[in-house]
């Protein structure tokens, strides 16, 4: 949100201009590539065969977002030496809506869920040298709000900056032991030490195109930077673990 | 737009700080953490070796953070008033400190030992016992091998049981006893002091008491197995200290007809308070013993008797029993230590840390259990089906009651 301040506070808004000319032909509002920035924009042409919805300031859009994440820990592990962790792969899903502020800059927020997962293994020489595996599932409802940053007209490259809340759902713990040798699976619980609570800056970049003048696709890869620890503070030992996720998804969106 | 992305870095850039260092965990074990000179230094090292190696915070209502708050300055003004005038605490601050500090914890297998950093005088506190004898029933009772061995003698006395004989190996007593009821079957009763029973069945023993240790195992186990005219099986695991659960296999294995889950098992995988295992399933097993003996079948009861020295292995023993389709748990409410100890804590980040008689040593449960039947009880201890105490009735009382409960079975 800050920097999405920061941009429009320095921003003069470009489409607040009329073009002055609209030729025929698909394919909306196109910008000369010699335009001296949005400030005091001189447009040497402009084609316009219909009044693009999608590319008005103040439209909205709505739709879903699928995707993968992946996301590792940054952690403490303290004397515990052997043991390494690892990022692993989870499911991204939501709902994703944009509110058009100027033709180059929306204002996006999604509800989400977000499966933050990690993994950890130990080698461990007394037990004849054998790995011990154990993968951490943990289920987030999240929040992100980002400014949308949009270049280009008939295929959008977007840039995304913002912040997100996240709140803990759920967890469980999968794991392979050499005491037996198939699998376990367990309920992650809830503990006193454990923040329910995730937030931080969210950032990353995608493209979009409208392949009808009311629906939009897109992809797009956004990294999650965790600034609240998954353990609470401890006045004496505080031991420190951060989630940093990749997401990456398709999106279809329905234009207003 | 190169104005934006340079606003985005540099945000990034602060906003990243934004993520706290934290502490490092200490090896509460390693010799450069055993270097303290201070109180304060030898409690924050104890403290974070607890912090770390405790397997029962996700049951323990104790405010550990809170206990290094409160706690710590009373251990620095114990190395402020020595820094002014050389005068090390007498023993009783010292221990009163730590129990101050540790009182609350349920963990009963607990047991701490400590160095004075300055005089090098040894302390050992159990906070878990200390708990056992403020117990309303156990006040006053007196516990222990003498006590039992003078409650078995009283029990011939009163004829309870017809005759018996006495075992002794490796410090740890047991009797083997039998009574013939009035219409001619048999109880058998077996009484020990802590549980080795399969390591000793291994054994020759070489003194006529260590051969009778070895014969009483032996013995009771062949009576609960073939005496055709059985009545009823006593396990007497009062004041019984606890030992290896293995002989689970024989004190219940012999009566299974498959093997039985009897408790879950979780250890600590990483230094954090609560970084857990999963659970992982306990089991009974029946192989040990070939001709397993059907009690519900044959319709024999199978009694254990316990008491607020129940401890361990003992009261583990006693909890499955009580829930075997013809056991009777009968007595006082158990010790409550039922986290189960392994040698390795290196491996598994909690147990027992430091070394023994060296500057601290910390021995404690490395599994916590939760029974299958009862849940966690670690601290609680379990209660009898029929509680019989001690303060009342003695310690004939439980045993008149058991064989009463046979004759009328």
């Amino acid at each position: 949100m800050i920097i999405a301040l920061l941009g429009a506070f320095d921003a003069l808004p470009a489409y607040s201009q009329q073009p002055n000319e609209i030729r025929s032909g698909r394919g909306g509002v196109e910008f000369s590539k010699s335009r001296k920035g949005r400030r005091g924009s001189q447009y040497k042409s402009h084609r316009y065969s219909q009044i693009d919805k999608s590319a008005h300031p103040g439209i909205w859009t709505l739709g879903a977002t699928v995707g993968a994440s992946y996301n590792w820990q940054t952690r403490e592990a303290g004397y515990a030496y052997d043991m390494t962790f690892t990022g692993r792969w989870g499911a991204n899903a939501g709902v994703t809506g944009t509110y058009m502020v100027y033709d180059w800059l929306s204002i996006r927020a999604d509800i989400l869920y977000t499966q933050k997962n990690y993994g950890m293994q130990r080698m461990q020489p007394s037990l004849r040298q054998r790995n011990i595996h154990t993968n951490y599932m943990h289920h987030y409802l999240q929040v992100p709000v980002m400014a949308d940053w949009t270049f280009g007209s008939e295929i959008r490259s977007h840039i995304y900056t913002g912040a997100y809340a996240a709140g803990w759902l759920a967890g469980n713990m999968t794991r392979q032991t050499v005491l037996l040798d198939e699998l376990q699976h367990t309920t992650y619980e809830f503990t006193r030490d454990d923040n329910r609570m995730d937030g931080g800056l969210v950032g990353g970049i995608g493209i979009s195109w409208d392949p009808l003048p009311y629906l939009r696709v897109g992809a797009e890869a956004l990294f999650y930077y965790s600034m609240s620890n998954t353990m609470k503070k401890q006045p004496v030992m505080y031991d420190t673990r951060y989630n940093n996720t990749i997401v990456i998804g398709v999106s279809t969106k329905y234009v207003f | 737009m190169k104005k934006h992305l340079l606003y985005f870095s540099i945000s990034v850039i602060l906003l990243a700080g934004c993520r706290q260092k934290g502490d490092i965990y200490l090896d509460p074990s390693d010799p450069i953490n055993m270097s303290y000179t201070t109180y304060a230094g030898q409690f924050d090292i104890i403290w974070r070796g607890m912090n770390s190696y405790y397997v029962f915070w996700s049951e323990d209502s104790t405010d550990w953070n809170n206990v290094y708050t409160t706690m710590y300055p009373k251990f620095e003004a114990l190395d402020e008033a020595y820094r002014i005038d050389s005068i090390a605490p007498d023993s009783a601050t010292l221990m009163d400190l730590y129990a101050e500090a540790t009182s609350t914890l349920i963990d009963h297998h607990l047991g701490l030992q400590f160095r004075d950093v300055h005089t090098g005088k040894n302390f050992v506190y159990t906070p878990g016992e200390a708990e056992v004898k403020r117990r309303d029933y156990a006040i006053g009772q007196k516990y222990g091998v003498a006590a039992m061995t003078e409650a078995i003698s009283s029990t011939i006395n009163a004829g309870l049981l017809d005759r018996g004989q006495w075992g002794e190996m490796d410090g740890n007593r047991n009797f083997f006893g039998t009574r013939t009821l009035e219409d001619g079957r048999k109880v058998a009763y077996l009484w020990q002091n802590n549980f080795n029973m399969q390591e000793s069945l291994q054994k020759e023993g070489s003194t006529d008491a260590e051969k009778n240790y070895i014969s009483n195992i032996r013995n009771w186990l062949d009576m609960c197995l073939n005496e055709p005219r059985l009545a009823g099986i006593i396990l007497d695991n009062r004041c019984n200290k606890g030992g290896q659960t293995r002989d689970l296999d024989l004190v219940i294995g012999a009566f299974l007809n498959e093997p039985l889950h009897y408790a879950d098992l979780r250890y600590k995988e990483g230094p954090g308070r609560y970084d857990y295992t999963e659970w992982i399933p306990a089991y009974v097993d029946t192989t040990l013993i070939s001709n397993r003996r059907d009690l519900e079948a044959e319709h024999i009861p199978y009694i254990v008797l316990t008491n607020a020295y129940s401890v361990s292995m003992a009261e583990t023993s006693a909890v499955i029993i009580k829930h075997l389709p013809t056991g009777r748990m009968i007595g006082e409410r158990t010790f409550g230590a039922h986290g189960q100890l392994m040698s390795y804590s290196t491996i598994f980040h909690d147990g027992t840390f430091g070394t023994s008689g060296g500057k601290h040593y910390v021995y404690m449960s490395s599994m916590q259990t939760r029974f299958t039947t009862e849940g966690v009880l670690e601290g609680i201890g379990i209660t009898p089906t029929k509680t019989i105490l001690q303060e009342d009735e003695g310690y004939l009382g439980a045993m008149t009651k058991a064989i009463d409960y046979i004759k009328a079975y």
